[in-house]
């Protein structure tokens, strides 16, 4: 489903981010990504979805090459992914019923299926109570429960999540852990980027491994 | 259509500052462009009433007699452009100035009417252009009984040059205002619209297209050139009502029945329109640009 034939990026400062980088996903699969900060996770993530280009290399999602295709295809593309980012980008003056909405309004959506999808969704992530708040007034946990909730909120093909359970505490993170291993259950493609080496492990995966922009094949070869 | 103008009000009442911000910018820009219009329209009006007119006075020589004028004002009474030529006696000119007022009545003290002239008016069946007129009085004037024709050339010919130097430096002045108003406008929309970069960001993310990201700025950006348009009508309404009497008392001495232009209904659409288009094209521009980049 997700092809990535030797990708590279040199960011325009000169950091070499990504260094020819090979990966497949299946549907139904879940790879983790890990390395050291600033190894290239999120790099490798936003050229997934987009939001960055590549110098060098292809990505092909579902047989379309998405580092060739035209601009104004993306916002298809996007429908079918979900996508968790680092930098949470909600709408601060927007409450969370309405922020999980956006993915559906995008697509018209008919109001009464919206309204019934959001409070499923709101019941899964367990924001039930906190429908008619503002993002500033959850916590970090909460928040990134929200951005989950608008990323699945369209039954995408695949999610893309970074740094799910970065910047909580061992709680909250071990909650959206479970979150996300529940969305693999079901049947979600998802690719994780994540700092935390023992997740994958704990539910029998081997994470890719990133250094430097490069996939190390041995895990013996980690560093640090 | 409905959803984004609803997107477009909620944007409004959730920063009701921005929407202030915008739409007073749009709404100086507007009311200094349709003052400086304004101020040019009455100028070119003026100089129109000026360069028209309906009356001629003939100025004749002494010692004619009362034959010979009757002859010359029965011989101008035929011209096809002339309604009416009346004699005027030296006694009735000496009884027109006296009841002027007390001060032209103690001007004539002492002094007898006959120092005064005979005189042919002659009414106009319509207004001509002012070269018309002055063709009409050469043909006049050429007559060995006429000492002078006056249509009002003295005042008109002082201020033709200065109205003329006005009028060509306006429609410099024009453009500049109106660009120096549409960038300040531009400006002020897209600092508006830049803090708001977020919320595009959020829309490309999640798969929307430009045209889906645009609509609700768009209508905005409309509403926001509506108010400022509403703005600018009320302040110039309020002018006409406070400052038009005033001027025209001041004034009119000098302009002699000419009546102040103020905006009309045209006026009233025109100020919509601009503002409306202003909005528009201003937060086009803004999230044209961001949308720009890729994200
Ligand atoms: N927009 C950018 N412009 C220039 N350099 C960038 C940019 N974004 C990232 N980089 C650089 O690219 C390298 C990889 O960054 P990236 O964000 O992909 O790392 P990461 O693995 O996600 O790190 P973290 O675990 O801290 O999130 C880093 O050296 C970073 O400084
Ligand atoms: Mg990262």
């Amino acid at each position: 489903m997700l092809e990535v034939f030797s990708l590279s990026k040199t960011y325009a400062g000169g950091t070499k981010a990504l260094d020819t980088i090979n990966l497949e996903m299946r549907k139904g699969e879940i790879t983790f990504l890990t390395g050291h900060s600033g190894s290239g996770k999120s790099t490798l993530l936003k050229i997934i979805s987009g939001e960055e280009s590549c110098s060098d290399g292809r990505v092909l999602f579902q047989g379309q090459c998405l580092t060739t295709m035209a601009a104004r295809q993306w916002p298809k593309m996007r429908r079918k992914m979900g996508i968790i980012s680092q930098d949470f980008k909600l709408l601060m003056h927007q409450n969370i019923r309405e922020n999980i909405s956006i993915p559906l309004e995008v697509v018209n959506t008919p109001r009464r299926i919206m309204r019934r999808r959001v409070d499923d969704m709101l019941e899964q992530v367990n924001l039930g109570a906190h429908a008619k708040k503002l993002p500033s007034q959850l916590s970090a946990g909460q928040r990134q429960r929200v951005v989950i909730a608008r990323a699945l909120i369209n039954n995408p093909l695949i999610v893309l999540a970074d740094e799910p359970t970065g910047h909580l505490d061992p709680k909250e993170g071990a909650d959206i852990a479970r979150l996300i291993e529940d969305m693999h259950q079901k049947g979600a493609t998802i690719l994780v980027a994540t700092h935390d080496h023992q997740w994958p492990e704990r539910i029998g995966q081997r994470p890719i491994y990133l250094h430097e922009g490069r996939i190390l094949d041995n895990p013996v070869m980690r560093v640090g | 259509m409905l959803y984004f103008l609803n997107k477009a009000f909620a944007s409004i009442r959730q920063r009701p500052g921005a929407c202030l911000l915008a739409s007073s910018t749009i709404g100086a820009a507007l009311t200094l462009s349709a003052l400086f219009f304004l101020s040019v329209n009455n100028v070119q009006a003026l100089t129109a009433f000026w360069s028209k007119s309906t009356f001629i006075s003939v100025e004749l020589i002494d010692n004619l007699s009362q034959k010979e004028i009757e002859f010359l004002a029965n011989d101008y009474q035929k011209m096809p452009e002339i309604k009416e030529a009346a004699i005027v006696t030296p006694e009735m000119a000496w009884a027109r100035f006296k009841a002027k007022g007390p001060k032209s009545a103690a001007l004539l003290e002492g002094l007898e009417p006959s120092i005064l002239p005979t005189t042919i008016e002659l009414f106009l069946d319509q207004t001509y252009p002012l070269e018309k007129i002055a063709e009409l009085s050469q043909n006049m004037e050429a007559s060995n009984h006429v000492r002078a024709v006056d249509y009002g050339q003295d005042e008109y010919g002082q201020l033709h040059e200065l109205l003329d130097v006005l009028r060509r430096t306006s429609h410099v002045l024009g453009v500049l205002l109106s660009l120096m108003a549409a960038f300040i406008v531009a400006n002020t929309i897209g600092v508006t619209i830049y803090s708001r970069q977020d919320e595009i960001e959020v829309m490309q993310r999640v798969g929307a297209t430009p045209g889906f990201i645009r609509a609700p700025f768009l209508f905005e950006g409309g509403i926001w050139g509506l108010f400022g348009a509403l703005m600018t009508i009320s302040l110039l309404a309020l002018a006409d009502y406070f400052m038009t009497p005033h001027l025209s008392k001041i004034l009119s001495p000098l302009l002699q029945g000419f009546r102040l232009e103020f905006i009309d209904v045209s006026g009233i659409l025109w100020i919509g329109t601009f503002g409306i288009l202003l909005g528009l094209s201003g937060s086009l521009f803004s999230v044209s640009k961001i949308l720009g980049r890729k994200v």
